[in-house]
């Protein structure tokens, strides 16, 4: 009888354990991603094409990342999904093509990352399209 | 044999040639040089400067500016001879990587990829009763991301190319050949390095590189000298994002390339200095600068 109380507290301390640091744990991810931008900086006017490159982080893991350029009809001219599962840090280096701009536009870039806990941050950067 | 040998000498001058540091990146093609005592295991150390000068283009230097890349390599590398047909070598580097743009110095220094390698003894007559002296060795290996490769520098992670490590399990295979009458000889090494890509979905273009020198091979007592010339030629394929080529990587360079060995009881000492010939790297932004290197071995 002695034992198995013995053993009965045992459990309840080690599950009190487990369950408090999950608690501690689900509490501790409240951190959004980070962008650090080197290109297209706000305002930046772009000829050819877009150039864009900048390094997300997040202290716990990404789950998601997309990029898009939007015209000002929200029409989306350039999309990009990365596979950034469970990494803390990605740099991302793409140029596309601006096709068909016959006058200065003005566009939007958007970069959207979602970390593993569901933490979402948006960056927009306007930047102007020139033929 | 001969058969076997001309064989082997048509592998290594055919077929398109590739592997060089393009953009000066911490995964360099890894030589072999001139092997003493092909029997015997080796200790050592070496050392390996590189240096790049990187045209403003915005693809190839953030911002368009101008670079120039230093890569300096030191690394413990050894030869362990298991029997007569197989000999294993490791490579444990650590590399010193520097880009110096007009307006920030960037400089990282850490511990790099470790490589293992087996390779197997197809000739190996060395044998004083003989008149020409061969060796021919095939082997492979593979490359582990030991080094780091997601350093990051007020929020950017740097490029690939200037990082200690590829982030990335890549396989070089090799074939050496070497061959020596009386006191002259030659020597020749080629290989080809299979590129994976790393977690950033960045893959280094494979590379291939073949090298052949003419030694002469003078011995004064116990001491043997052994000074080389010979000619370097390097490809590299594009590097891919995301399975994407991208522009502005890979090419390739012919080099010229003078060394001098020296061998005495068990140590052996070397210095091997190349200039760039004629090079078409990077779209033609990039230019390779002189490359040393030197050695030390302890046989045993």
């Amino acid at each position: 009888m002695k034992t198995i109380k013995i053993i009965s507290f045992i459990a309840f301390l080690f599950i009190s354990i487990v369950f408090f640091e999950s608690c501690q744990k689900e509490q501790a991810d409240t951190a959004v991603p980070e962008f650090t931008v080197l290109e297209p900086m706000l305002g930046d006017t772009a000829v050819g094409e877009t150039h864009i490159e900048f390094t997300v982080t997040d202290n716990a893991g990404l789950d998601d990342l997309v990029v898009t350029i939007k015209d000002k009809s929200e029409t989306v001219i350039y999309s990009k999904h990365s596979n950034v599962l469970d990494l803390k840090v990605f740099a991302f280096h793409d140029h596309y093509h601006l096709d068909g701009i016959t006058s200065i536009t003005p566009l939007i870039v958007t970069l959207m990352a979602m970390d593993k806990s569901g933490n979402t941050k948006t960056k927009e950067i306007p930047i102007f399209a020139k033929p | 044999m001969y058969k076997i040998i001309v064989t082997a000498m048509l592998l290594l001058l055919s077929g398109n040639a590739l592997a060089c540091d393009i953009c000066g990146c911490s995964a360099g093609g890894n030589y072999f040089g001139i092997l003493p005592k092909f029997q015997q295991n080796f200790a050592g150390v070496r050392y390996q400067y590189r240096s790049f000068e990187s045209r403003a283009h915005e693809s190839i230097s953030e911002n368009g500016q101008a670079s120039m890349e230093y890569f300096q390599t030191t690394e413990l590398w050894g030869r362990y001879v298991l029997n007569k047909r197989l000999q294993m070598f490791a490579f444990l580097p650590f590399n010193r990587n520097k880009r110096v743009e007009d307006t920030k110095t960037t400089v990282v220094s850490s511990l790099g990829d470790i490589t293992a390698i087996a390779n197997f003894v197809i000739i190996n007559s060395d044998s004083s009763c003989k008149r020409y002296k061969h060796l021919l060795q095939i082997g492979g290996g593979i490359k582990t991301p030991t080094g780091k490769h997601e350093i990051i520098r007020n929020g950017i992670m740097l490029n690939q190319n200037i990082q200690p490590g590829t982030g990335s399990f890549d396989f070089p295979i090799n074939a050496i050949y070497a061959l020596r009458h009386k006191q002259i000889g030659f020597n020749t090494e080629m290989g080809y390095t299979f590129n994976s890509p790393n977690n950033q979905h960045f893959q280094f273009g494979n590379r291939f590189s073949i090298v052949a020198r003419i030694f002469y091979w003078k011995k004064f007592k116990q001491t043997i000298l052994l000074p080389s010339i010979g000619m370097a030629f390097e490809k590299t394929k594009n590097d891919l994002i995301s399975s994407i080529k991208q522009d502005y990587t890979g090419g390739e360079i012919v080099l010229a390339n003078v060394g001098f060995d020296m061998y005495y009881k068990n140590i052996s000492l070397g210095i091997t200095y190349k200039k760039p010939m004629t090079e078409s790297i990077g779209g033609g932004y990039i230019s390779n600068r002189q490359r040393l290197s030197a050695n030390f071995i302890y046989l045993f």
